[in-house]
Order: structure tokens, then C-alpha cells, then sequence
């Protein structure tokens, strides 16, 4: 006779290494397809909860997949500790707007945002010019970091309101605006991610949000940090087109969540 | 007032501190000094060969 735990376990680890896999990949945490799974499996637990555990999921997967791209040598370090300075008070004040945006207002617009932004990056996934195997080896220039500067500081804000670690934001932002190599994009912004989603998930605990799902958060958890060195792994292997069509994915999902919950 | 103040703070707030945090870092840690990725390097790593694309 199996116990319920260990059922719980056996249902929700392999959703972590898939979702850890495809997280680490494209240099997301996995909470774009993470929290409508939840919702799914989960019904009776509040969005906020479902919120909390996937932010500390994505921290999981972040913390693996960093030490993965870490040992690889994929992570501009200066520009990481920029960009996770910049996007800290950032997630703090987005935290705050959530509950000055009327819902379905915020809904709509970035509904539509995301998912134009997500259609687009699939049919340009790269720009012209620049990006993939084609991209400079030399790094950004101090103009351009200064962009991902205020740029990370405005993604932070933004994917707090979204509820997300905003890695599928990130990403192509460093990739088309930063013309930073797409192999380096990603690994860059699963260091940032680490940060931001720690900070995320002491939030929630501080408020007391994870009295309930600290176990199916575990469970999660122990799944993504498997998955997250295959997701590096299978990086490499990849395409930057690839990586950011499938990034756009995320994006186009996270836009028709939040179309669907208008309806 | 009060939502004007809001949309002036969402603005500016990340304007200004992006800029500050850019400065103090740039200060602290020069280009090259300890190399963008890994310690000695000033240079990304090559693209790796590519198996799988579309």
C-alpha cells in the first residue's frame, strides 16, 4: 500500500524535471508552465499559495541550473550582479502596484502583450544582425549594460506583477536589445533568477504563505534540481533561435492565462 | 493625485535606480578586471557545436 505522500511524490517529482528541464533550457525557472499545472492539480489551494510554491520551485531550479551554467562557463558575472541589484527593489515595488492595478485592466493589456511579444520572438527569434552562432564573443559594452540596468530594474517590476520570476522576460531582452549570445542570455539570467526568486519566496514565507503546500513544494523540488543540469545540458545542443522560440512559448502562455482568467 | 503618483513612482523609480546601481557597480567592478564570465577571461565563451535546431 502506497502512502498519499509518497503518491503525491510520485505525481509531482517527474512534473518537476520536466518543468526544471525546460526551465534551465531557456533560461526561465519553469513557473510560466508551472502554475497553470498547479492550478490544475491543486484546485483547492488559493492562488496565492500556488504563487508561493511555484516561486520557490523556481528558486530550486534556478539555484541547480546556475551551478550547471556556473561549471560551464556560461554567466557574465558583472552584468548578473548588475542586473540582480537593479531588479531587487523592482520586484519589491511590484509587489506593492498588484494591489493598486484594477485585475481585469492589467489583465487585458498584458494578456495581449505577452502574447503579441511571444508571436513576435517566434517569428524573429533573433533580430537582424546579430544573436546565435553568429554573436560577438566580445562582451556588452557599458552603454548596453546600463540599458539592462534600467531595463532588469522594469522586468523586475513587471514580473512581480505577473506573479512570475520573469526569466522568459529576461531572456530575449538580453538577447535582442543587449545583443548578448543567446548561450550566455541564458545562463546570465538563471544567475539573476536565483536572487530574484530567493527574495520572492522569503517574502512569501515571511507572510506566511506556505502553512499549507510546503510538502508538494518539496516533492516539486526535488524533481527540478534533476531536471535543471539535463536543461543546461540540452542547452548547449540547441540553437539560439531554438531557445528563444521556445521561450516565446512561455511567453504566449502566460498571455492566454491571463486573457483566460478575464473570461 | 494619488494615481499619478503611482504611474510618476512605477516610471522614474526604476529609471533612477537602474542608473545608480549601473554607476556603483561599473566603479567597483571595471571591465576586464576579473572578466565577464570567468575569472581571467574577457571574453564569452565560443557557441558550442550545435545539434539540434529549427
Amino acid at each position: 500500500m502506497i502512502s498519499p505522500e509518497l503518491q503525491e511524490f510520485f505525481r509531482l517529482a517527474p512534473i518537476g524535471v520536466l518543468v526544471g528541464a525546460y526551465g534551465t533550457m531557456v533560461g526561465a525557472g519553469g513557473g510560466a508552465v508551472l502554475v497553470p499545472i498547479l492550478l490544475i492539480l491543486l484546485p483547492h489551494e488559493t492562488s496565492a499559495t500556488v504563487t508561493a510554491i511555484s516561486l520557490a520551485v523556481v528558486f530550486f531550479n534556478a539555484y541547480s541550473g546556475t551551478i550547471a551554467y556556473v561549471r560551464m562557463g556560461r554567466v557574465d558575472y558583472r552584468a548578473g550582479v548588475i542586473f540582480v541589484l537593479a531588479g531587487l527593489p523592482g520586484a519589491v515595488l511590484g509587489a506593492r502596484l498588484v494591489h493598486e492595478i484594477p485585475r481585469s485592466l492589467f489583465d487585458l493589456i498584458f494578456g495581449v502583450l505577452l502574447l503579441a511579444l511571444g508571436g513576435f520572438l517566434v517569428a524573429n527569434p533573433l533580430g537582424s544582425g546579430g544573436g546565435g552562432e553568429h554573436a560577438s564573443s566580445a562582451p556588452a559594452s557599458d552603454r548596453r549594460i546600463l540599458l539592462g540596468s534600467v531595463g532588469s530594474a522594469y522586468i523586475a517590476v513587471l514580473s512581480s506583477l505577473l506573479g512570475i520570476g520573469g526569466g522568459i522576460i529576461h531572456v530575449p531582452f538580453l538577447i535582442r536589445a543587449l545583443r548578448i549570445p543567446p548561450h550566455i542570455a541564458t545562463g546570465t539570467s538563471h544567475f539573476v533568477l536565483t536572487f530574484m526568486a530567493l527574495t520572492a519566496t522569503v517574502t512569501h514565507v515571511v507572510m506566511g504563505e506556505f502553512k499549507r503546500g510546503l510538502a508538494q513544494t518539496m516533492y516539486l523540488g526535488v524533481g527540478v534540481m534533476m531536471g535543471a543540469p539535463l536543461g543546461a545540458a540540452l542547452s548547449s545542443r540547441l540553437r539560439g533561435s531554438l531557445i528563444v522560440r521556445l521561450l516565446a512559448l512561455a511567453l504566449c502562455l502566460v498571455g492566454l492565462r491571463l486573457l483566460a482568467r478575464m473570461a | 493625485m494619488r494615481i499619478i503618483l503611482l504611474i510618476v513612482a512605477t516610471v522614474s523609480l526604476p529609471l533612477v535606480w537602474g542608473w545608480v546601481v549601473h554607476w556603483l557597480v561599473t566603479r567597483l567592478w571595471p571591465a576586464g578586471r576579473v572578466g565577464p564570465v570567468n575569472r581571467g577571461d574577457d571574453a564569452y565563451p565560443p557557441i558550442p557545436p550545435i545539434t539540434y535546431s529549427i
